[in-house]
């Protein structure tokens, strides 16, 4: 197939593939994942959960760490950050559904250690 | 069993219809990055006119549980975001002066299957596909459930490549998901009204 989506990645760029997958070991070394690759717990449905006593700020560190380096955009009601390969990350301090810090992880690298995508509202409290 | 919907309305199909005939001048987007992939919106800058392909997202229960977020396909003619574009470098104008021979919707319909019963079915329109005289471009979501678009550009329909994100749900031990498509030109779907 010859579609193509522009060129090759630069490894050294703050927005590569390999950028994102450093940002991400940094965050998987204090909030690991399911073998699905899947932060938190399970919500109701298809969303997961990570209870902390600050969810802000535990959103906002999701954000900051996998984010580093990607471009940034607002969007509505918050931020996405984009690495070359489209690997993206969006960020809502409040979001639409529950009103929750919500963290929305799109990742491309199939060889990455996080699930393809996953959505994840931060919550206070203890998930035992 | 639930059924979405998720496609372009007439009234996007009418904003995109009078490009056909023009020529490409060029794509852009605010955040529109060298590899073809931009957040929220892609301006179409023709000689017919200019649109601006938005991918925007809302919240739905439809899978059962809380809310996920899913990305839906809109066309407005505001492309008052240009200046922005032009003032980042994000203006890109491969394929120029080609004549737009045709516009082509591709529609996806992801289902969620359970011991053979069908939990949920999406229909959603995926890409717009601009058909050149000498390449085709498509402007797709980049996620079913993010505002991100991709930008892709192939020498022909054949060997146009865009990716149907299916596997962004995960199949479990009992529940699989599946996704079928279809090319639909503009003038049909503008013919047949509504699906």
């Amino acid at each position: 197939m010859g579609g193509h989506s522009g060129g090759g990645f630069a490894a050294g760029s703050p927005r590569s593939p390999q950028a994102f997958e450093r940002n991400a070991s940094a965050l998987l070394r204090r909030f690991p994942v399911n073998q699905q690759g899947l932060f938190g717990v399970p919500g109701r449905g298809s969303t997961r959960r990570l209870y902390s006593d600050d969810p802000a700020a535990t959103a906002r560190y999701f954000y900051d760490t996998l984010g580093r380096g990607g471009a940034l955009r607002r969007i509505d009601r918050g931020y996405i950050r984009t690495f070359d390969d489209g690997t993206h990350v969006t960020y809502r301090p409040v979001s639409g559904s529950d009103g929750s810090p919500a963290i929305q992880i799109t990742v491309r690298n199939p060889n990455s250690p996080l699930a393809r995508y996953q959505k994840i509202h931060f919550m206070k409290g203890s998930d035992q | 069993m639930k059924h979405v919907n998720v496609t372009l309305a007439q009234r996007d199909m009418s904003m995109l219809a009078p490009l056909i005939g023009g020529r490409w001048v060029f794509m852009a987007g605010e955040a529109m990055t060298p590899h073809m992939f931009s957040p929220v919106d892609v301006i179409v800058n023709t000689t017919n006119g200019a649109v601006r392909i938005v991918s925007e997202t809302f919240d739905s229960d439809f899978e059962g549980g809380e809310d996920d977020t899913y990305a839906r396909l809109w066309i407005s003619d505001d492309v008052s975001s240009l200046r922005v574009a032009r003032r980042e470098g994000n203006v890109y104008v491969h394929h120029r002066d080609e004549l737009i021979d045709d516009v082509l919707v591709v529609r996806d319909t992801v289902s969620a299957i359970e011991s053979g019963e069908t939990l949920w079915t999406l229909t959603t329109d995926v890409a717009i596909v601009f058909q050149l005289s000498g390449s085709v471009i498509s402007i797709a979501k980049g996620s079913h459930h993010t505002e991100m678009l991709s930008v892709t550009m192939a020498r022909g329909l054949k060997l146009l490549e865009i990716p149907d994100c299916v596997d962004e749900w995960q199949d479990d031990l009992t529940i699989r998901h599946e996704s079928s498509r279809e090319l639909i030109p503009l003038a049909t779907l503008m013919a047949d009204g509504p699906r």
